[in-house]
Parts: structure tokens; sequence; C-alpha cells
């Protein structure tokens, strides 16, 4: 069932002498217990805004979010106790914990958060047991250094375990290993997906790599301008992407496995494609209508109209007028097979 | 050994490094570059790759002498071999003819463009300095004139020329980056993770755009970064580093197929393949060394899964292989192509050659993990 629900979540910021940016526009989803949900997308999509407002790091300007059914607290005690049950994981595991402070202090502090915690000798054993449960052995030498002292994929570690200290129910992960190498990265994945079925939690996990979201998470959404454009299955969205921008999405990755000669045949249709549209161009923001339209290869006349979500397939939709029933119907079903990997 | 025999320096050679070493000094001095040997071939991009830490950068620095202290260059050469003819050690010229070689015949291209572009200075003045320093016969309206044509070349509006940095995206700095690289034509562009802050769309562009001035103006690249997925991608040859040392120097196809060295190996196997199966993935456990110690042995010994008897004492020069087995006597892959750093491939300790992962024989050898479990 949904820890976590969200629903019609939209987040503004004010600027200066202009109207307000949306961020975040009427966005819904919902975590499932031991259950691993994607967030894609590029910077400045608003990804990191979603966890924020969920994390309730920022306000939001309307919208719910449910906690096991019920409406997240607010304000005093109700907020603190939504936190306890959601908390966070941050991108850079170099700012995130206090250079002042010991491993022990950055973990010990939520501990001491929690009605009836425990003392002196047993507060240490719960210390040194989360310190064990992120792989950070030996706990008793771990606990006494200071962050510098740490590797990242260490600190990354601490931040978890600072994390599971109030026993939370939700796990926010904002690009948990972006700020990692790559040969470290596998290993803070595999540790939040073990976490998440050992505590059976629910997992939000944001990034912009779609390998490792297909590969750690059993849905995934994909967000373009404050809005959720693609989302279904892994699987679905990764193998068979649907809306055009998953699908600039999807090819702009790295593939090692790829040909000299694959290579180039693409590289020359991204150049042909990029030479039809000019430098001033790519940098339009289009006013009304569904937002990926001037970057948009299939842009018709009804892309002027904001699209809504369109089922591709079961529990897959995307939010794109070539899904539609009347205009683009002939379109999206040339287009989809031809867009297979 | 010391790698100096890389085949005698071939006619296309356009930048030769020779078993350089660089030490940043201290009680004990961290030794971050020990003893790499490179080259650069005309025209093409050549990868270094490895984890934070492994000498990478230190190594770009060197090549351009533009180290700082404490970081202070200990042994080797570096020779440059202009277009025209000749070969110029750039280790031992003069302050004025080290400041006429860089821009002009050898560029950088920074980690962050955020931070390598001046803030309170306009494009068309951080240009002006490029060509007041280096071609101050241009006169104003010339100066002006390419700053505009290099801004057109990289895809940003020349218009934009009298805007400042922070109006422009994160990619489009980095595209003024490049051109600004490019201001003065010159062979040999270093880019050090030219696009790491960058979200994959725009990295693609990224690419793209330098691939194509690549074939227009036909300079040679070396290409720094983590990213091993990306190297395999744009790099033509690729140096794999560890521990300050190159541990395996292969044309890029055969290292994506075919990793020689363990260390690669795992490099490989640490990024879940976007469209393949799902397969258990566990990146290379472990930490790297602390260089301000001594490794009699392999440096990378603690972490490899292959570890044997003489990786304990015996220190791994980096040595030609064996083509794949796969490959061999197809005429395709010659051994002189592929190096390694490993004693696996080293008939005196293991006469029946490495294990087939390593060595070739192995169908799919990135996918072929059945120790893959979570540490």
């Amino acid at each position: 069932m949904s820890v976590l629900e969200v629903r019609n979540l939209t987040v503004e910021f004010g600027q200066r002498g202009a109207a307000k940016f949306r961020a975040v526009d009427t966005l819904s989803f919902a975590l499932n217990e031991g259950q691993t949900l994607a967030l894609v997308g590029e910077s400045g999509s608003g990804k990191s805004t979603v966890v924020r407002a969920v994390g309730q790091l920022v306000k939001r300007k309307s919208g719910e979010i449910l906690l096991n059914g019920e409406p997240a607290g607010r304000h005093g005690s109700a907020l603190r106790s939504y936190r306890h049950k959601v908390q966070m994981v941050f991108q850079d595991p170099f700012a995130s914990l206090n250079p002042m402070h010991t491993v022990r202090h950055h973990v010990v502090r939520p501990l001491l958060l929690r009605p009836g915690h425990p003392r002196g000798a047993a507060l240490d054993e719960a210390v040194h047991d989360l310190l064990r449960s992120v792989n950070l052995t030996p706990p008793e030498e771990i606990a006494a250094k200071h962050p510098h002292e740490l590797s990242g994929g260490q600190r990354q570690r601490v931040a978890i375990a600072r994390a599971l200290a109030t026993g939370p129910d939700v796990l926010l992960a904002d690009e948990p290993v972006s700020m990692l190498d790559v040969s470290i990265r596998l290993e803070i994945l595999n540790l939040l997906d073990r976490l998440k079925r050992d505590r059976n939690l629910a997992l939000l996990y944001v990034t912009h790599d779609l390998a490792t979201a297909r590969h750690f998470s059993s849905e995934i959404m994909v967000m373009y301008q404050g809005e959720i454009v693609e989302r279904g299955p892994s699987d679905q969205v990764i193998l068979n992407p649907s809306h055009p921008y998953t699908q600039i999405l999807a090819n702009a990755a790295p593939n090692p496995a790829a040909t000299r000669a694959s290579l180039e045949a693409a590289r020359a249709e991204r150049q042909s494609a990029r030479a039809a549209r000019t430098a001033e161009h790519r940098e339009t923001v289009s006013a009304g209508g569904c937002r990926f339209r001037s970057r948009c290869p299939f842009a018709m006349d009804i892309c002027a109209r904001h699209p809504s979500d369109l089922p591709v397939a079961d529990d897959h939709l995307a939010r794109c007028w070539l899904y539609g029933d009347s205009p683009g119907e002939g379109i999206a079903a040339g287009h989809a097979t031809g867009a297979g990997p | 050994m010391t790698g100096r025999d890389l085949g005698a320096a071939a006619d296309d050679v356009v930048l030769r490094a020779d078993d350089v070493c660089v030490e940043y000094a201290g009680r004990r001095p961290t030794r971050a570059v020990r003893g790499v040997t490179i080259e650069l071939r005309r025209g093409e991009v050549l990868g270094i790759a490895g984890e934070s830490g492994c000498g990478k950068t230190t190594l770009a620095y060197a090549l351009t002498r533009m180290l700082k202290p404490p970081a202070e260059l200990t042994g080797g050469s570096v020779t440059f071999f202009p277009r025209d003819g000749g070969g110029v050690d750039i280790m031992t010229l003069s302050a004025d003819d080290l400041r006429e070689l860089r821009w002009n015949k050898i560029a950088m291209v920074f980690q962050s463009a955020m931070n390598a572009l001046n803030p309170v200075s306009s494009l068309a003045r951080q240009f002006d300095d490029i060509f007041a320093a280096h071609r101050p016969e241009m006169s104003r309206a010339q100066r002006r004139d390419r700053s505009r044509d290099l801004l057109d070349m990289v895809g940003i509006d020349p218009g934009r020329i009298h805007g400042f940095a922070h109006e422009l995206s994160g990619g489009m700095r980095q595209r003024v980056m490049i051109a600004m690289a490019l201001a003065l034509e010159p062979e040999i562009v270093i880019m050090d993770e030219p696009t790491t802050a960058l979200d994959v769309v725009v990295q693609r562009e990224i690419l793209d755009e330098i691939e194509r001035l690549r074939a227009q103006l036909g300079f040679s690249v070396i290409f720094i970064t983590h990213d091993l997925s990306l190297l395999l991608e744009v790099s033509d040859r690729l140096a794999v580093m560890y521990a300050g040392e190159v541990v395996e120097y292969s044309p890029s196809e055969q290292i994506a197929v075919y990793p020689a060295h363990p260390y690669t190996l795992g490099l490989l196997r640490s990024f879940p393949d976007m469209r393949g199966a799902r397969r258990e993935l566990r990146g290379v456990p472990g930490v790297p060394p602390d260089l301000r110690n001594d490794f009699p042995g392999c440096p990378f010994q603690p972490r490899c899964d292959y570890g044997f008897g003489p990786c304990l004492d015996v220190h791994p020069g980096l040595s030609h292989i064996a083509a794949p087995v796969a490959a061999q006597g197809d005429g395709q892959v010659r051994d002189e192509d592929r190096y390694a750093a490993c004693h696996l491939h080293d008939p005196r300790y293991r006469p029946d050659g490495p294990p087939a992962e390593l060595s070739g024989a192995a169908a799919d050898p990135i996918a072929a993990d059945s120790a893959g479990s979570e540490r």
C-alpha cells in the first residue's frame, strides 16, 4: 500500500520584478512500502524542489501530502513527527555533514529526538548498530572520526545512517551518488536497495542517470519543467520511451556497447536535427501549451494546447499529444515502433 | 621498468610524455603521478580515466608545466612535436617560450566552466585578452570579428559577445570555454572533465560539438574524466589510471569489450547497462591507496579479486600484452596496441595466461560476474 501520497503538489518561487516562477506544477505520485520510485530529469527540471517540498523544507503553494493516509503535519510537533517518518539523503556528502562534529554526533542527535530513547551504553550500541547497518565497520572507530577523515562513499553512508536513526518509513534520496566516484556508486545504491528491502522503506530516488534509475527502481517518473511528462514501470519507460523528451534523454546517455559506425550515424542524425534549430531558438521557452514544444522534433499545431496524461500501455502514461486519439495517432504508431532501442 | 618501450615515436605523435613523476611536497610527500608514459597521436582523442585522486588532473597540469607548489615535477620529460616538424622539450623551455606554446599550441579546457570564466568582465573582453597576449598584431576590429566567429562556431549567438558569464547556462559557458581554447587554433586541446557538471542532454551536445570541431580543425584531444562509459564512446585510445600509474593503455574499442586489467574490468562492471538485461552490480569495493605510501607490489592488490603470489612484492610495470584471444589471428588487433600493468598477463607468473574474462577469451567478460554481491 502507499505510505506517502502526494496530490497536486505546486511550488512557486518569487522572482524580483517578474511573475512567480512555478518550479513544480500540480504533481501527484505515491510511494509504496518496499518499493523504489525514480524521478529523473535534466538540471533545472524541478526534481530537487519536489524532494524539498515533500520533506517540507520549502513551503508548497498548494497540494496535499498524506502520510499513511493522514495529512502531513505542517507545524510544531506534528511537523516533527512527520519528519521522523520522512527522511532525506542529500547529494553532496561533503556539504551535508558538519565538519566540526564526529560521526557519532551526526548519528546520535536524531536518536536523541526519539521519545524514550536509549541512554548510556545502550545509546552507544544503537549508534554502532546504525553504522553497522550501513557497512561502516568497525563502528567504534568510525564513530570517533570527523567527516574529513572519511572518503566520499563513507560520508554518504554516515548520511544514510543519520537518516535511518529516526526510524523512517520514507527515504527521499536526492542524487545520492552523483558526487561519488563511479566505482563507489554501486555500493551505495546496493546499500540503499538492501535497506529498502530489510526495513520495508518507501524510497524516492532522484537522479539524472537513466541506467541506474532503471536498475534500482520499479517505476520511473520523468520530469520536465516542473511537470511529469512520462511515468510507468521502469523497463517500459527506458526500453520504450514514449515522450519525445524521454527519448532525447535515453539517446543522450553514453552507450559503451555501441560500435563506431552506429555512433557516427547517431551523431550525424543529431547534428542534422540540431542544425534545423538556431542557437537562440534552443533557449526559448514556450508560453502556454506543451512546455517541450520548442525542443520537440514532433511538434504539431495541437501542441499549443497543454497535453494531458495519455496512455501508452498499461500503467504507462505520457503527457504528449502523440498518444492522443485523433490528431497524432498515425504519428504515434509509426513513431513508437521506430523509437525502440 | 618505466614503460619507455612504447615503440619508437611514430611520425604521427604530437605529444609524448616519458616517465613523468609529480610529487606534492609535505612531511611525507604525496607521489601523485608515478612514472607515466603516454603518447598522443595527431588527430586522435586520448582518454584518461580513473577515480578521484588517481592523478589524472595532476598529469594534465604536468604536461603543460602548470603545476604550482606544493606540486613539483620530479622526473620525466614531455616532448611536443609541432606540425611543422622538430621536437620541443617542454620541460626545458624558458618562461617566454612556454608562454608562446600555451594556448597557441596546447590549450586547456578546465573542469568547472562556472569558475573558469571571469564573472566581472564581458566575454568580449576575455576574448580580447587572449588576442592581446598572443596576437598583438591583430586590430581591434579583427579581434572583435574573430571572437564573434568563434562563438558562432560553438553554436552561441555572436550577439552574446557583450554578455557576462552569469547570463549563460552551464552548457553555454562550457561552449564559450571551448571557443576560447580554440581561439588560436591549437594543435592539442587538453580537456579536464569538460562535461562533468552538465546533465546528459547538454553533455551530449557538447561532445557532438567537440567531435565536429575536431573533424573540422584537426586538433588532437586529451580527454580526462572519471566517466569510463563516456570515454569508451568518445576516445580512440584510453589510458586507465590507478594510484598515479597507467594500469591499462589500449584502443578504446578493445577496452570496452576485452578489458585486460582487473581494475578496468571492475570499472566496466560498475555501471548498469541501460538497455541490456538487469544484473547484479557491485562496483570496485574498497578505497584507493594513500599515495604517500610506497607500494612494493601492485597498488591495486588490496582491492583485486585475482591477487596471487607476486602481486604482494613485485611491482607490475606497463607492458605489451597479447591480443584478445577472441581476436587473435584476424590481424585487426596487434599485440603492440595493448598494454597492461598486471602480473596475470606475465607468462613468467602465469604460464597458462590470464583468466578468461581478462584474456579476451570470455564472450562477455563484463556480464560474467558470478561473484556479484554487496559488500
